[in-house]
């Protein structure tokens, strides 16, 4: 009789169906509603940018995997969104040369040198996008490019005009990104709908976006009673500028964020209020994205912040 | 996901397999007491094994036909008129008797010591298991029994049935705690949680209902561990122990096909074999046939951080953490963080994107530290790493509902 030839495997013999391809796709199916409200208001500068920066991630990830021997696994789609996740980081006025140095520098920089997904200890495409912004400052930065819109950035306003001309931004209007920043992290409206919606389904834990918006808006208040009429509201900040995509796609970057309940809401929340300090106290504009920069770095000390383990059986 | 660890709150009833013709006993380290060519009575002590571990009988009747490796084989004539089954009986003055009483009738107790509580655990070791509660619902005078033994044994001021919610559950007088069936819960160290509040109290045993079974048999009918009750596929068989998974998939008239998986247990915490004439070993509690679609594939991906496996995991361990350092053979750095707490339930690597084998990492750290420690402490033994004992095919550990420390 031919011997039947079982599967043997370590348990569990069955799994949850996640993988890291769907967690990829549903993300991209997050930010569609914000790319379509780029598309919308910048019309199709915003969708070259987009697909240079998704291209150009794909391509460098695929010739980084080829190269140093390590399996092909670019069809998980995590390429794409960290190049998408970076052309929404930009303005739609981007040269081409830009948006593939940004997507390259997030790839290259931001993932593979440390081993790819999984290995950063920083947000990749907020690594492209500082280097950019350090090297090309008046290419990066949306309000230079004012000449193109007449979107105007409400951060900049009370950051150079006062707090009188920023009160004049109505919640709705940023909401529906009537504001200029990075061309999909302007769409707060739009991102705050995926960001829920990955939440309701269980893809993204709410411990570090509400975490984030809970610090930008806590902060927020502390500022403003402490300096009466000079800082904006915590409404302000929340929808102004990149605060949503923050706290809902950046700051939740799986490898530089903290694992632990705890850690990752005490995380959030200092990435949070970090965000406005930087805006109301530093030289950038938005402060939203050094600040979760900032909270990357201190991944190590939240991650601290574990539960004690469940006691081991005693030893007899 | 919430469905799919639901736990059994109601059981089919038990149904006998006719015995086979051949058992393979497994010995676990047990010393032999017959010889190849003995004859041997059903119920008849065959191997004594060390400590409070559980002797070993035999489930048939028959001639002790080989021995292999860590197992014996009796075969039996199927014309010879089967002789009666040999009874014995616990006896004893003092806790200590009878516990050595009970290890020779097969039923390992060395953890039964004394204590406040005694919880009798029959919340289903998994989803799809319902043989605990075929036990508590359809064999109450041997559970009461079991019970009573117990009572003699660990002297607790209570014993508690923590049972499924609903399930209408009960131990004669005892009082019951009724838990939430919901997986990994029926792990006995969730379940005592469950019951006192408190994590690995030092005052409180757990018994599974497995295991009070086997006891209120032994004390009331004088029967030896010989058999185990498996839930197979909604179906609840009492098999003879060392029949092989082949005679009970028959009976039940399931197939296994190329590729599939054969468990030992459920889907989430059963022992593949990979052999259909592996044994069905003491304290088994469900045999799974897994279609070959329905398996995981596991890969070997680097972990991508995401901490699903820490915000899963019942004992909060940083799951990826620990998994890395045993994958990179840094099985100290796995102890630092938590190796020793694993309850062995499985839901890291069931919830891992990256579908990582993570309880196979850990499995793999357990196994080197437990190596390093026997090979460290006596430098007279002259064993050669060469007899390092190794696992002899289809081989299912024994205690398959807590992990022995
Ligand atoms: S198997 Fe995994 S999830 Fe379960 S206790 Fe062990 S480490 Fe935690
Ligand atoms: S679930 Fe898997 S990928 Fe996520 S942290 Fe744990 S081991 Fe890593």
């Amino acid at each position: 009789m031919i011997p039947l030839k079982l599967t043997a495997s370590c348990p569990p013999h069955v799994l949850s169906g996640r993988t890291v391809r769907g967690l990829m796709i549903e993300t991209l199916l997050a930010l569609c509603p914000a790319a379509a409200m780029a598309v919308w208001h910048y019309g199709l500068p915003a969708l070259r940018v987009m697909a240079l920066c998704a291209g150009a991630a794909v391509c460098a990830e695929w010739a980084v995997e080829r190269l140093s021997g390590r399996p092909v696994r670019v069809d998980d789609g995590s390429a794409l969104l960290l190049g998408l996740l970076t052309a929404f980081l930009l303005p739609a006025t981007a040269p081409w040369w830009l948006a593939l140095a940004a997507a390259f520098i997030a790839v290259l920089l931001g993932r593979e040198l440390f081993g790819g997904l999984g290995g950063n200890p920083l947000c990749p495409p907020l690594l492209g996008w500082a280097i950019c912004m350090l090297s090309w400052r008046g290419l990066m930065k949306p309000e230079f490019a004012v000449l193109h819109t007449e979107l105007v950035s409400p951060l900049s306003e009370l950051k150079y005009q006062g707090l009188a001309v920023a009160d004049r931004f109505p919640a709705l209007d940023l909401l529906l990104g009537q504001q200029l920043s990075g061309l999909g992290a302007a769409q707060a409206g739009a991102l705050l709908l995926g960001g829920l919606w990955l939440v309701l389904r269980g893809r993204l834990r709410p411990h570090i976006p509400f975490g984030f918006l809970a610090g930008t808006a806590l902060m927020a208040l502390v500022l403003q009673l402490l300096r009466p009429g000079v800082s904006a509201g915590p409404l302000f900040h929340l929808l102004a500028g990149g605060t949503v995509f923050a706290a809902f796609f950046l700051a939740t970057d799986p490898a530089s964020s903290p694992v632990t309940r705890r850690g990752m809401a005490a995380y959030g929340l200092f990435a949070g209020a970090m965000s406005v300090v930087i805006r109301t106290f530093g030289v950038w504009i938005d402060g939203a994205f050094f600040a979760v920069l900032l909270a990357g770095l201190a991944t190590p000390m939240f991650d601290r912040l574990r539960p004690r383990v469940f006691p081991a059986p005693g030893r007899g | 996901m919430r469905n799919v660890f639901r736990l059994a709150d109601r059981a089919a009833p038990i149904e006998d397999v006719p015995d086979p013709l051949r058992v393979r006993l497994p010995l676990g380290g047990a010393r032999l007491l017959v010889r190849v060519g003995d004859a041997v009575a059903a119920g008849q002590r065959v191997a004594e094994s060390p400590g409070l571990r559980g002797d070993v009988h035999a489930s048939i009747g028959g001639v002790a036909a080989a021995v292999d490796g860590d197992f014996l084989t009796i075969s039996r004539d199927p014309d010879a008129a089967p002789a009666p089954e040999r009874l014995g009986e616990v006896a004893g003055a003092d806790a200590d008797a009878l516990r050595r009483g009970l290890a020779a009738m097969g039923v390992p107790c060395a953890d039964l010591t004394d204590a406040d509580l005694l919880v009798v655990n029959a919340l289903e070791p998994e989803p799809g298991v319902t043989a605990l509660g075929a036990l508590c619902r359809f064999e109450s005078p041997a559970m009461l029994a079991g019970a009573r033994l117990a009572q003699r044994i660990a002297e607790p001021s209570r014993i508690v049935l923590a049972a499924p919610r609903g399930a209408g559950l009960s131990l004669g007088p005892n009082p019951v705690h009724e838990l939430e069936p919901r997986y990994p819960d029926g792990l006995d160290a969730l379940t005592v949680r469950a019951v006192t509040g408190r994590e690995r109290p030092g005052n409180a045993v757990v018994v599974g209902a497995d295991r009070l079974w086997l006891m209120g048999r032994a004390a009331l009918e004088g029967r030896a561990a010989t058999r185990a009750v498996l839930t197979v596929r909604g179906r609840n068989l009492r098999v003879a122990v060392g029949a092989s998974v082949r005679h009970v998939l028959d009976f039940a008239g399931l197939a296994a096909h190329e590729g599939d998986r054969v468990l030992l247990g459920g889907a989430l915490r059963g022992e593949a074999v990979w052999d259909l004439d592996a044994p069905v070993p003491r304290g088994a509690y469900a045999l799974t046939v897994l279609p070959r679609a329905a398996g995981a594939v596991y890969t070997d991906a680097a972990c991508m951080n995401c901490g699903e496996c820490h915000l899963i995991c019942p004992a909060r361990i940083l799951v990826g953490i620990m998994a890395r350092f045993a994958e990179f053979g840094r099985f100290e750095g796995a102890q630092r963080y938590g190796l020793d707490s694993c309850l062995e339930c499985g839901l890291c690597a069931w919830v891992c994107p990256a579908r990582r084998p993570l309880l196979q990492f850990i499995r793999l750290a357990r196994r080197e530290l437990a190596r390093a420690a026997e090979a460290q402490p006596p430098a007279a033994s002259m064993e050669t790493p060469g007899d390092a004992p190794v696992e002899a095919p289809g081989a299912a550990p024994e205690a398959r509902r807590e992990v022995p420390a």
